[in-house]
């Protein structure tokens, strides 16, 4: 590897857990910055701005919402936030506050390190020219003229399923909250009708998905929204 | 005076607003529709006034009724009805309207003779010019109307009684003059019976009068010559007699008005003490039976009649909180009467006349009636302030009639001291509900705070360890090359374990919420979702297994996500546990009685019998769970005890079946059914 390794600043303050996240981090070949505290952070975050951040969402010091919304006023860098299951309603505060993804408690290795890659593949496409067309496994998507294909077999969408569809694809591997996805599809005005967006995820399933009970590309986030998955 | 500069006295009306003047004439009736009519007509609302003139004689009883029967049906045709006291009519009418940004002013046309007007000052006459900017309506009467009687008699004795001292001071001056003889002059013996009228006139208007009859007639006799004869000769002494009546005449009149005045003073004194004393009474209670008996106990104080409360349960039933009488069922109709349709009912008023009480609702603000107060007016007892204390103008009945006088009727102002002492027991009583509900939201949001805060404090402080040591010791089976077969193994264990622990806990922290009674976020979630997400998080503990799905199409539950997807993990898991791998799972939806089932049936050992209930217990495990197969089936009996829990929450049930040919059948049945209408347009 001659590129210089990505550094990941890691905002937690269990000790035992930051070095569980150095050892796993440093083994894969990344570069981790530490911080404790809120303060702690936002100096790390200015000081030597990191590729991404991983952030515990139940600091002492305050509340990691508040540093999240104070980095995304001046950084794209990807945020992926940790935080405990049952606490859905922090994580899509926290998503739609402008973190990128999210890890629920207790996770392990194989988990944060396909996170943290998917999180910096799209910090990165974002400065690359959108391709009109996107692929995902057995899933084919020509932006420009409309048409999806799973495994070489065209599929018919209704315009809306289609939207969903490319929404999905291009944040391919990253949760799309329920508010995200209304707003891009619907417009501003729907972000609370989620039953609109099951409606035509139930129907877009049924047309990619072999089997829609038990799906294998577009999967549910419970209580937070849906992810395509890219691998 | 120019237009620039406004009236400092004008109102600012906003709106149009109609008051109605309504007296004892029948005519008023008339004049109450027709300013319900105007009213209507311009969305407006309106008021009927009744004016009572301080220190005039009183109405009738009849007449009495009639103004109550007048206001009663202003009051139902949807007018906001007052009763007010003022020197004059005008005067009072005109400070209502004002004070209530009245702009129109319905009156009705006068029926009596001019001369009355002259007398007395016009009614229309003030009206108009004291109006300002306020219209002025004249309704003419429909037809000649009857005369009415002013007032009725009272008993011959009681009439005699108060004659008696102005026929002895008449006689008196009569006899003094005669036995002076003639060591009085003439205009002495006029003094004489000057000061006997004087006397009689205390009396009262009718013995003034007479006394003063009496006393010209037997001036006339025995003093003026030609003595012993009616006849007069010199004009001098018909300008005595002329100024002996008119005495008599006026200080009767005077002394009347003001005995009324101060009777009528002193019964508005007791009034406002006796609200008073009441509304202090009802600030103190610290239940509704508090105020009730101070209701009661001020209501016989004040009304010398007795009273029961009734207090209406949250059910609708009325139900006796305090008074002494038990009420008969048609008794408790017209109250229930009354409070149903907060109104005043029975005697007295146009609903149930007959009845032997009067019941007023205890209002609650405008949108409710806490129950009735119900006063017997029939059993009202003879002992009271007014027979006892006020001095009954002689010649004529009562000034205020009350509940005694004819022992059947209340009075206005006894009516509006009812209605005040209702209304403040009514407001009493909102307020102690009030007070209750914020204790109990209090309670309610203490309880949820602290259910909240140790929700947040086991989630993290739990958690976090076993986030630590999932995520070490995946760290050290990942990137420790050289570990053996045994410390792999154990490193699975630790895992494994660790994420077991986390299962307890996410079980423990869903049945703290359904029990709690926490809100749920509904809404409607297909069940291809809800089984799905179930399936994706249950993927390792079915790895390998059969599982035959089959779910009608488009049928979503209105339910959490979150808390149904645990229900179903669960179901899946205990299915897994308790049946050995090779064993299929099925899961089947339908629509089922307005909503949606789903089964998770499997084919293991099914359940012991007769427990097909006692497995949703908390803690409970079946027998076979100690027999580990294998399987590791160790749980803490909570992940069904959380499936009822959840189900429930929703309204929904769960239960639990052998199944035919072996295996058992968890069947749940959730609110719910097709997608919502505007969802499933494209």
């Amino acid at each position: 590897m001659t590129q210089p390794a990505d550094s990941i600043l890691v905002v937690e303050d269990e000790v035992p857990m930051r070095r569980f996240l150095r050892s796993a981090l440093t083994t894969h070949g990344f570069r981790v910055i530490e911080a404790g505290t809120l303060r702690d952070a936002e100096i790390a975050v200015t000081e030597s701005p990191p590729d991404a951040i991983l952030l515990d969402l139940g600091l002492p010091d305050g509340d990691g919402l508040d540093l999240l919304r104070r980095i995304r006023e001046w950084s794209t860098a990807p945020v992926i936030v940790v935080s405990a299951r049952g606490r859905e309603d922090d994580k899509v505060i926290a998503l739609d506050a402008g973190a990128d993804d999210y890890l629920t408690k207790p996770f392990g290795t194989s988990e944060l390190l396909a996170r943290i890659r998917v999180a910096l593949r799209h910090a990165r496409a974002q400065a690359v020219t959108d391709d009109p067309v996107i692929t995902l496994g057995p899933i084919k998507i020509d932006q420009a003229r409309h048409e999806v294909s799973v495994d070489g077999r065209p599929i018919h969408l209704t315009p809306i399923e289609f939207r969903l569809l490319t929404m999905l694809a291009r944040n391919a591997g990253k949760v799309m909250t329920h508010r995200q996805l209304l707003h891009e599809v619907w417009g501003p005005r729907s972000t609370q009708h989620t039953h609109y967006l099951r409606v035509h995820m139930a129907a877009l399933r049924r047309k990619v998905e072999a089997d829609p009970a038990r799906p294998r590309w577009l999967t549910t986030e419970p209580g937070v929204g849906y992810r395509l998955r890219d691998e | 005076m120019t237009a620039l500069r406004p009236d400092p006295d004008a109102a600012w009306p906003t709106r149009e607003r109609i008051l109605v003047c309504l007296g004892p004439s029948p005519a008023s009736e008339r004049l109450v529709r027709a300013a319900q009519r105007i009213a209507g007509g311009m969305h407006a609302p309106w008021h009927a006034v009744h004016v009572d003139i301080t220190g005039a004689p009183p109405l009738s009883a009849e007449d009495r009724d009639r103004v109550e029967a007048h206001l009663a049906l202003a009051e139902s045709l949807g007018g906001e009805v007052a009763r007010l006291t003022g020197r004059s009519v005008a005067g009072a009418v005109l400070e209502f309207a004002r004070d209530h940004d009245v702009t129109r002013i319905v009156a009705g046309k006068p029926t009596h003779g001019r001369w009355r007007d002259r007398l007395r000052g016009s009614l229309l006459d003030a009206l108009i010019r004291g109006s300002g900017d306020i219209e002025i309506h004249v309704i003419a009467p429909s037809e000649p109307l009857p005369r009415r009687s002013t007032a009725i008699a009272a008993s011959p004795g009681k009439q005699l009684a108060g004659f008696m001292p102005g026929l002895v001071a008449v006689a008196g001056a009569t006899a003094l003059g005669v036995a002076a003889g003639d060591r009085l002059s003439l205009p002495d013996d006029a003094m004489l019976f000057l000061f006997a009228i004087m006397i009689a006139a205390l009396g009262g208007r009718g013995p003034g009068i007479a006394a003063a009859a009496g006393a010209v007639a037997a001036y006339d006799f025995f003093f003026v010559p030609p003595r012993y004869t009616f006849a007069v000769y010199d004009l001098q002494n018909v300008m005595t007699f002329a100024v002996m009546f008119t005495l008599g005449t006026a200080m009767g009149s005077l002394v009347a008005r003001l005995r009324h005045a101060e009777a009528a003073s002193r019964q508005r004194e007791r009034r406002t003490a006796t609200l008073l004393a009441f509304t202090a009474a009802a600030a103190r209670a610290s239940d509704v039976a508090d105020v009730a008996a101070a209701v009661v106990s001020h209501i016989e104080d004040g009304l010398a009649a007795p009273a029961a409360v009734l207090i209406a349960a949250g059910d609708g039933t009325l139900s006796a909180a305090a008074g002494l009488p038990p009420l008969a069922p048609q008794e408790i109709a017209v109250a229930r009467w009354a409070h149903d349709h907060r109104r005043a009912a029975g005697r007295g008023t146009e609903t149930q006349p007959e009845a032997r009480l009067l019941a007023v609702p205890l209002w609650v603000g405008s949108d409710g009636s806490a129950g009735a107060v119900a006063v017997q007016i029939e059993r009202a007892r003879r002992r009271s302030y007014l027979s006892g204390e006020l001095p009954r103008p002689a010649g004529k009945a009562v000034g205020v009639p009350t509940p005694r006088d004819s022992g059947s009727r209340i009075g206005l102002e006894d009516r509006a001291l009812l209605e005040a002492i209702a209304r403040q027991a009514g407001v009493a009583i909102a307020r102690l509900g009030l007070a209750a509900e914020a204790r109990e939201a209090e309670l309610r949001a203490k309880a949820e705070e602290l259910r909240s805060s140790l929700l947040s404090t086991v989630s993290h402080d739990l958690r976090t360890p076993l986030a630590i040591i999932t995520g070490t010791a995946t760290a050290l089976r990942d990137e420790s090359p050289a570990l053996t077969q045994g410390q792999l193994e154990s490193l699975d264990t630790i895992v494994d374990e660790a994420k077991r622990l986390e299962k307890i806990l996410t079980n423990l922290l869903a049945i703290t919420r359904v029990e709690s009674g926490a809100e749920l976020h509904r809404d409607w979630v297909p069940v291809e979702e809800l089984v799905g997400s179930a399936l994706e998080r249950t993927e390792a503990v079915l790895a390998g297994r059969d599982v035959q799905i089959d779910l009608a199409t488009d049928i979503g539950a209105e339910v959490d996500p979150i808390l149904t997807e645990q229900l179903l993990l669960n179901l899946l898991e205990n299915a897994a546990k308790h049946t050995p791998p090779e064993a299929p799972i099925e899961i089947r939806a339908f629509r089922e009685a307005g909503g949606v089932a789903i089964e998770i049936s499997d084919r293991g050992p099914g359940l012991p019998a007769g427990a097909e209930d006692q497995v949703f217990q908390k803690f409970f495990r079946g027998p076979e769970t100690r027999a580990a197969r294998g399987v590791r089936a160790a749980g803490a009996g909570l992940g069904l005890a959380v499936c009822r829990g959840i189900a429930n929450a929703h309204g929904g049930t769960i239960n639990a079946r052998r199944r035919p040919g072996g295996g058992a059948t968890f069947h749940v049945w959730l609110p719910g059914g097709d997608a919502p209408a505007e969802a499933a347009a494209p």
